[in-house]
């Protein structure tokens, strides 16, 4: 049985799938701004960041120092097997509930 | 790790903002990797336009970082924080009790003061172009040495009508301009005579005070017209209690001492003169609207500058008009126009006091934020070793600093909220401490903003003594902190220091408070002290208006009185009974033009007026010096006489004999000479100002249907009062009875009211300042003693003498207090030269005050160290070294 995901730790999630090899903190932020229309706080996005990579669902490794960062490393994101089976879970859950529904709440407005 | 070198020149964060942020995040790759996103995006915004905007966005991820990180992130752990705070500091019953007290006491001070000053000075005047309404006097060079200071005009400054007709119509700088004489009616409703308090006024008052009614109109031009129907407008309040806020007022009839009135408006709520409650606003009868007399003037003028215009650009215009208006009115010639910002009339009494007390209560607040300092700094170094224990057993970082936080936010919510609580209780009973000695004080409430800007003021100090040296404790090299066992810590000697030096500022700011207080009982004990002039105890009176059918013929109201009188002295106890038109501190004096013949001295100036039946001068214990008193056979039919006072005769006829002398008062139309058959002493009007020339004519000679009713008692006067009501009503149930002791009304006059409010205050803030400061020499000494246990402990076992210790401890408070007073007597001294126009008949650098304060202080500085003096000697060697 996975952990249960919070809304905003699958949107992290996705994001950070979505960016693929590019997935810094600073990038997490635009792609939520960007595609989800989420402004987030800093210490809010660290914060969930943290506890992802507690509860084993991402890991990151180091970029060395890189210009225009004040000689500090940058840290790039990737979802673990663990996140992305905890991410089917989830997908697989909400569409469960959401099937038959299209008649209620309308076509998806992709 | 040192990345200053690897700033690079161009983009650079704010150097703070990054040294904040460097503490905020965690230790490793994550918080530099934290960093390096900070900078890139600084970097980016910058580099794209706006560095300021990229400087906020900075600060605004410090917080949100800071926020995140030391705070929790969930409730929860808040409500842990928060629990753990207020048993760490339930463990520390001193420490908490000091703190949240000192916290207290401090926000408590600050806001009832500051609430009050700003009540009073800052707050605009509740009227729409209140910066442009002046009042306007005349100036009379005859009574220089009498002029009171603007707050309390009375009969001397008043204005005649036909001048304030001049003004009106001929000023250039006046866009509209009113006058108005207070005054007081009697109203029977529902059988109940009832004075009613208001102001005769003209349109031009509601002009420049800039107020509409609220239903029907103002007054309006057409009612300042000779042959205008008699109107009245009522105020909200009396609207409210004698109407019930019927609107069917509105062309009713009010009969005011039995003139009807119709009622055409009725004024908004809070629309008052300054200072007092206006029930009704009448216009001006006919007989004022075409009085020609120039002399006496009874009318108090206000006026609206027209926009644009400066105060000095009017009164230089006024000045012009008053030569002008000279040219055509001889009697108007050498007296000139004196203007006053209405607000300065308003308050201008109480204002230098005012100031004072800002003052004291800023230092009260000082001395508080420096006594939290104190404690603080000395629990962050108690705590240095647990926080190095902590460290050491793996807690992080953020979370210890997050603990620190919450302890320190509990301190300050509980000691803020106690201050609230405590400002919102005191406030009131502080203001009705001063019955109608505090202008505007209706007004004062609470203020919310004063309140948030001493509790942000006490949080800073707070967050700043409390939180930094916990950082810098959280930041001890563990080792180094477990080896030092607290003891001799580097650092704890600057640390000490610090202390001390926190100490003696507190000790000298409480010196300079407790001297200017002291300054102040010391104003106020001395005026206190002052002789008015008569005696106040033993004596009742009676302010009283009879109505119009005991006008005319005016013999009806004498006899009215001869009545009164007589059932009035057979009340028992009472011991004579006598009437006056000048009651002193009535409120309120008149002061009409004067001649006297044969003058040596002024030929013309002006004197208070009073009239007083025979016995008057006995009952009240004013001594006859030359001549004779009133007596029973000066009635109408004899000749009129005056008896003056010592200043009136030393003014008039300088050192020559008055008796026998002739003066007149210049308004009246019959040019009466009254015969001088008496001098009295003089009596204060004012308990700061000496005695001004005045003069009594029989009362029993003129006749006047009001009067002061005086009664004088062997015993308490106050228990008269029913009796006195009765004995009146007996006679007319129409007849509004207010009654008062003389020596209440001594007790409220505004001098007294004044030195007793600056003392009370001054000395309440003062007490306070001094056990601030008393507090902190315990602190930092019993922090000394407590962390040098040892240290005593091996010199007891070497041998030092018990008595060598508590010199030690002692000398060491003395030396704090010692320099406190060293230093706060010398501020006082420098800054005595402030306070010189404040106290009253003593030196600001008063010897006596200042040697008591000082003695004071020193004693108390001992007190303070004796107990941990005597803690230091009672140090058992054997537990001591044990504790190595």
């Amino acid at each position: 049985m996975g952990s249960y995901l919070g809304e905003f730790e699958q949107l992290v999630l996705l994001s950070i799938l979505q960016l693929g090899d590019e997935a810094s903190a600073l990038s997490v932020l635009q792609e939520l701004d960007h595609r989800a229309g989420r402004r987030v706080s800093r210490g809010a996005l660290y914060k969930t960041l943290e506890r992802l990579e507690a509860k084993g669902l991402i890991a990151w490794e180091l970029e060395d120092a890189t210009p225009g960062r004040g000689g500090h490393p940058r840290r790039f994101f990737a979802v673990t097997p663990e996140g992305v089976s905890a991410l089917q879970q989830t997908r697989d859950t909400l569409f469960r509930l959401w099937e038959g529904l299209d008649g209620v709440l309308g076509e998806p407005n992709r | 790790m040192n990345t200053d070198d690897e700033r690079d020149p161009g983009w650079n964060p704010p150097r703070i903002a990054e040294q904040l942020l460097r503490r905020l995040v965690p230790r490793g790759p994550i918080g530099r990797s934290i960093l390096g996103d900070a900078r890139e995006e600084y970097g980016s915004l910058a580099r794209t336009g706006s560095p300021m905007k990229a400087s906020l966005r900075y600060w605004g991820v410090v917080a949100s970082i800071g926020l995140h990180f030391l705070g929790r992130s969930t409730p929860r752990d808040v409500l842990a924080d928060i629990r753990l705070a207020v048993r760490s500091l339930v463990r520390r019953p001193l420490f908490a009790v000091a703190s949240v007290g000192t916290l207290a006491v401090g926000i408590a001070a600050t806001t009832i003061v500051f609430s009050i000053a700003y009540g009073i000075l800052f707050r605009p005047l509740p009227y729409p172009h209140a910066d442009r309404l002046v009042g306007v006097y005349r100036e009379d060079p005859d009574v220089t040495g009498l002029n009171p200071s603007a707050a309390e005009v009375g009969g001397l400054f008043a204005i005649p009508y036909p001048l304030f007709l001049d003004w009106r119509d001929r000023s250039p700088v006046f866009e509209a301009t009113g006058a108005f004489a207070t005054w007081g009616w009697t109203v029977t409703s529902d059988d109940r005579p009832q004075r009613v308090m208001g102001a005769i006024a003209s349109s031009g008052v509601f002009t420049a005070l800039g107020s509409p009614a609220a239903i029907g109109r103002t007054l309006v031009p057409e009612d300042d017209q000779v042959g205008a129907p008699a109107v009245a407008v009522l105020g909200h309040g009396y609207w409210e209690r004698a109407y019930g806020r019927s609107p069917d007022v509105l062309g009713s009839t009010v009969t005011l001492s039995g003139v009807p009135h119709t009622v055409v408006g009725v004024m908004p709520e809070g629309f008052n003169l300054p200072g007092r409650t206006t029930d009704v606003w009448a216009s001006f009868d006919d007989v004022a609207k075409e009085g020609q007399t120039r002399e006496a003037g009874w009318l108090q003028v206000i006026a609206l500058l027209k926009d644009g215009v400066s105060f000095e650009q009017a009164e230089a215009e006024m000045d012009q008009l008053a030569l002008r208006i000279a040219e055509d009115h001889p009697v108007e010639a050498g007296k000139s126009v004196a203007m006053f910002p209405f607000r300065d009339l308003v308050v201008s009494r109480a204002s230098a006091g005012i100031w004072v007390l800002v003052a004291a209560v800023g230092t009260v607040l000082l001395i508080a934020c420096a006594n939290i300092a104190g404690l603080l700094l000395v629990r962050a170094t108690d705590r240095r070793r647990e926080l190095a224990v902590r460290l050491a057993m793996g807690s992080g970082r953020a979370r210890l600093v997050s603990q620190l936080v919450a302890e320190t936010v509990v301190i300050a919510l509980v000691g803020g909220l106690l201050g609230y609580a405590a400002s919102v209780l005191a406030i009131g009973p502080f203001l009705d401490a001063f019955p109608g000695g505090l202008p505007r004080s209706s007004e004062v409430v609470v203020d919310h903003r004063v309140l948030l800007i001493s509790m942000a003021l006490a949080g800073v100090t707070c967050l700043l003594t409390g939180i930094l040296p916990s950082l810098q404790g959280a930041r001890t090299r563990v080792a180094e902190a477990l080896r030092g066992s607290g003891r001799t810590v580097a650092g704890s000697r600057g640390q000490t220091r610090i202390q001390g030096m926190l100490v003696v500022s507190e000790v000298t700011l409480a010196v300079f408070l407790l001297v200017v207080a002291g300054l102040f009982i010391r104003s106020f004990t001395g005026m206190s002290r002052v002789d008015p002039g008569f005696r106040a105890e033993g004596i009742m009176t009676s302010y009283m208006v009879l109505p119009s059918q005991y006008r005319d013929p005016p013999e009806l109201a004498d006899a009215f009185y001869r009545d009164l009188y007589g059932r009035l002295a057979a009340i028992p106890g009472v011991t004579s009974v006598v009437g006056v038109t000048q009651m002193p501190y009535s409120g309120g004096y008149s002061a009409p033009p004067v001649r006297a013949e044969g003058a040596t001295g002024y030929v013309d100036g002006t004197a208070h007026i009073s009239h007083a039946t025979p016995g008057y001068f006995e009952a009240l214990g004013i001594p006859v010096l030359r001549g004779r008193a009133f007596t029973l056979d000066d009635t109408p039919d004899t000749e009129p006489v005056v008896v003056v006072n010592e200043p009136f005769a030393e003014r008039y006829w300088p050192s020559q004999d008055p008796i026998g002398r002739r003066m007149k008062i210049n308004s009246t139309s019959d040019t009466t000479w009254f015969r001088v058959v008496g001098v009295v002493t003089g009596i204060r009007y004012d308990l700061d100002r000496p005695p001004v020339p005045e003069f009594y004519l029989g009362l029993d000679q003129l006749s006047y249907y009001w009067r002061t009713v005086v009664l004088a008692t062997d015993g308490d006067p106050a228990i008269l009062a029913p009796a006195v009501r009765q004995a009146v009503w007996a006679l007319d149930r129409n007849i509004p009875v207010s009654v008062r002791t003389l020596a209440s009304a001594l007790e409220s006059s505004p001098s007294l009211v004044g030195a007793r409010f600056g003392s009370i205050l001054l000395g309440g803030l003062a007490v306070v300042a001094a056990l601030l400061a008393l507090l902190g020499v315990y602190a930092i000494l019993a922090y000394t003693v407590a962390r040098r246990t040892q240290e005593i402990g091996v010199r007891i076992a070497l041998g030092a003498a018990t008595g060598r210790v508590l010199r030690h401890v002692l000398r060491r408070g003395l030396l704090l207090g010692g320099s406190g007073i060293v230093l706060g007597l010398a501020l006082a001294l420098a800054g005595g030269r402030f306070l010189e126009s404040l106290v009253f008949e003593i030196s600001p650098s008063d010897p006596a005050t200042l040697a008591a304060v000082a003695a004071l202080i020193l004693a108390a500085s001992l007190g303070a160290a004796w107990m941990p003096a005597r803690r230091a000697v009672r140090v058992d060697p054997v537990e001591a070294l044990r504790m190595e």
